[in-house]
């Protein structure tokens, strides 16, 4: 039987703003069938998003959504969480608002491995605002900011969360949807904070101006340009060269943090 | 020689920022400003303006770069809009008491919830007492001559304070206008080079805002204050300067608009002058005797000059564009401003608000027809039934 995507589609809310051929939707189709999967209740179930393209996702979908103020997806998302830890928590944010005017919140949460799952809408660029390169525009490409290349290098989103502690980190694509909503099932049933890398595309202010194609040529090349990490450890080095490497990079038990807050609250005889 | 160019108030203040050869640029991505930083990107890249260009990782970051470049001794610019304003809130008191006259160009925009996208000018009003100089232009034309004359009055050895140098988003910052540019080398004689008097120097060492002992505070803010108490006399040379340089017809404070045997005025700031001069001729044509009075400075709010002029009329209407949520008059700023400089007038005109050009809403024609019979009734009688009047939802 088809998805019943209605299901959790608030239709009045529609159509979205997303622009032809841009790969958000494909994103927010894992985001909704991973939740299915994962069997969340809806109205236990908290989406928090800040602000840009990737975050006028909640308002499309029917759970208790928060749009906030730009880059502070996870703050809200904590406040969210420790107010009531039974909640399932979910933050999305574009690259610019999780890497750049969020960085800080996106390492702290890393560290602090509170049970939340956010998923980057990780395309390169600042879209809505017009194409302003990014914190994971990579290094030479143009950008409405930089017209002869962006002399920034990149964050890498996997590298950074790991390095701050997250303790479950992977990367899918638009292009890899399905295992991009296995991903993102799993984070949902880690227990600490899940950091799910969701690479996709904006054809209209970064593809066209790196001469990139098609939005199907783009989606495309994440076919063509991406080695699961099983998969890169079995071939021969010249064949994951300048790969981007894709799939879950750690899964790894470690006390979470509002475990760790009612432990205190328990040590020193308060309430909870 | 100056050329003519139709730009919108982005394109206009990037080439104000050229003109005045800004050294250091810093940016943040947030609609509608964002403009002004596209172009002035493109005119850096091409080598027509020789700028180090910034790209912050939020606005915090932006004006604290600001900061920074004009500590050193540059000429810093940068800009936001709406919630970027607020957010780089904790920069703004910084920069005007380590006196460093870096510009933040504001093309405003309406603050959330629920993430509105339209002009108002609450963003950077919430900033109007930090230490800022601050004034609205009105048309792309005067976008980019404040551009220049903000850094001439905030570079002057008697005042060194940063400036919000703001227009209305979209109706200014997006719709193109006449703009006549000048001369590069005529701009260089009215704006010579920043020399910040106490730069960071490896060869001088000196020391920016290092902590202080509580009883060292009052004199530092007294002389924030002095600066404005100061500042006036400033602007006055620096616009009539502006003026003779390039043929500007510019009142330093205040633009009358057919005031002359005027009974009563809209008191405003910024864009929204373009539709009061349209109303204004409408119902001066159906014998109403109102016209408009437009202020081009909120810091340092020029007192004297606007209980001059507005003890002249009957009755006065302020169209605020900006919210003091439960404030003394319960509505917008300009009307606590403009009733206390009008406190000791003999005789003071009834003053009211109007609450209109909220969230980016035109203020219609229909609607200033309408501020206007409150205006006319509140002359006759000599008194305001309210001070605060919300348009199109309260009876007016």
């Amino acid at each position: 039987m088809a998805f019943n995507y209605a299901e959790y589609i608030r239709p009045g809310k529609l159509p979205h703003i997303w622009c032809p051929g841009c790969a958000h939707g494909t994103v927010m189709k894992s985001i909704i069938r991973a939740i299915d999967r994962v069997g969340l209740e809806k109205d236990r179930t908290v989406i928090v998003s800040g602000i840009g393209c990737a975050s006028r996702m909640p308002g499309y979908v029917d759970f208790n959504t928060l749009h906030t103020t730009h880059g502070r997806s996870l703050p809200f998302s904590t406040g969210v969480k420790l107010a009531d830890p039974g909640l399932n928590v979910i933050a999305v944010a574009g690259d610019g608002d999780a890497l750049a005017i969020g960085g800080n919140h996106f390492i702290h949460t890393c560290r602090r491995n509170i049970d939340i799952t956010l998923i980057v809408f990780n395309n390169n660029i600042y879209g809505m605002t017009g194409g302003q390169f990014s914190p994971t525009t990579p290094h030479g490409k143009l950008a409405s900011t930089t017209p002869y290349g962006n002399p920034d290098y990149a964050f890498d989103v996997v590298e950074l969360a790991m390095g701050a502690g997250a303790s479950y980190v992977s990367r899918s694509t638009a292009y890899h949807a399905i295992p991009l909503e296995r991903q993102i099932a799993d984070g949902i049933n880690h227990k600490g904070f899940s950091v799910i890398d969701a690479l996709c595309t904006c054809p209209t202010t970064y593809g066209r101006r790196n001469k990139l194609g098609s939005a199907v040529d783009m989606i495309g090349w994440f076919k063509d340009n991406t080695v699961g990490i099983k998969a890169a450890g079995k071939l021969p080095p010249e064949k994951v060269e300048g790969k981007i490497l894709t799939g879950v990079f750690r899964k790894e038990e470690k006390p979470e943090y509002c475990d760790e807050y009612a432990k205190i609250i328990e040590k020193t005889g308060g309430r909870s | 020689m100056a050329k003519e160019m139709f730009l919108a108030g982005c394109s206009s203040a990037a080439y104000g920022a050229m003109l005045s050869r800004v050294e250091v640029i810093s940016s943040y991505p947030i609609r509608p400003y964002t403009g002004i930083m596209m172009e002035l990107s493109k005119l850096v890249a091409n080598g027509e303006l020789d700028a180090e260009f910034v790209h912050g990782e939020g606005e915090h970051a932006q004006v604290s770069i600001a900061y920074g470049a004009s500590a050193a001794g540059a000429r810093a610019y940068t800009g936001s809009s709406g919630v970027g304003v607020t957010y780089a809130m904790e920069c703004y008191s910084p920069a005007a008491g380590g006196r460093l006259p870096c510009q933040m160009a504001i093309a405003d925009r309406a603050l959330d919830p629920p993430g509105d996208f339209g002009s108002e000018h609450t963003d950077v009003m919430s900033a109007r007492d930090q230490g800022w100089i601050m004034g609205w232009a009105a048309d792309p034309q005067e976008v980019l001559d404040n551009t220049i004359m903000y850094f001439k009055i905030g570079e002057d050895a008697r005042v060194l304070l940063p400036q919000f140098c703001c227009q209305d988003g979209y109706f200014v910052s997006h719709i193109p206008g006449k703009v006549s540019i000048p001369d590069q080398k005529a701009v260089d004689e009215y704006l010579p080079p920043f020399n910040n008097p106490h730069p960071l120097d490896p060869t001088k060492p000196v020391s920016h805002g290092p902590q202080i002992f509580p009883d060292q505070g009052p004199a530092i803010d007294l002389q924030r204050a002095q600066a404005f108490i100061d500042t006036p006399k400033v602007i006055e040379e620096a616009v009539a300067d502006f003026n003779k340089q390039f043929g500007r017809n510019y009142d330093p404070f205040l633009e009358e608009y057919m005031t002359d045997d005027a009974e009563f005025v809209f008191f405003l700031q910024g864009g929204h002058a373009r539709t009061a001069r349209f109303a204004v001729n409408h119902l001066r044509e159906k014998g109403v005797k109102a016209g408009m009075v437009r202020l081009r400075f909120m810091r340092p709010f020029p007192t004297e000059a606007v209980a001059e002029s507005l003890s002249k009329f009957k009755a006065v209407g302020t169209i605020e564009t900006s919210t003091s949520y439960g404030g003394a008059m319960k509505g917008g700023n300009l009307i606590h401003e403009v009733r206390s400089a009008l406190y000791d007038v003999p005789n003071p005109p009834p003053v009211t608000s109007f609450m209109a050009g909220l969230g980016g809403e035109v203020v219609s024609l229909e609607e200033f027809y309408s501020m206007a019979k409150v205006l006319t009734q509140a002359a006759k009688d000599g008194k305001v039934d309210q001070y605060v009047y919300w348009v199109n939802f309260d009876k007016v």
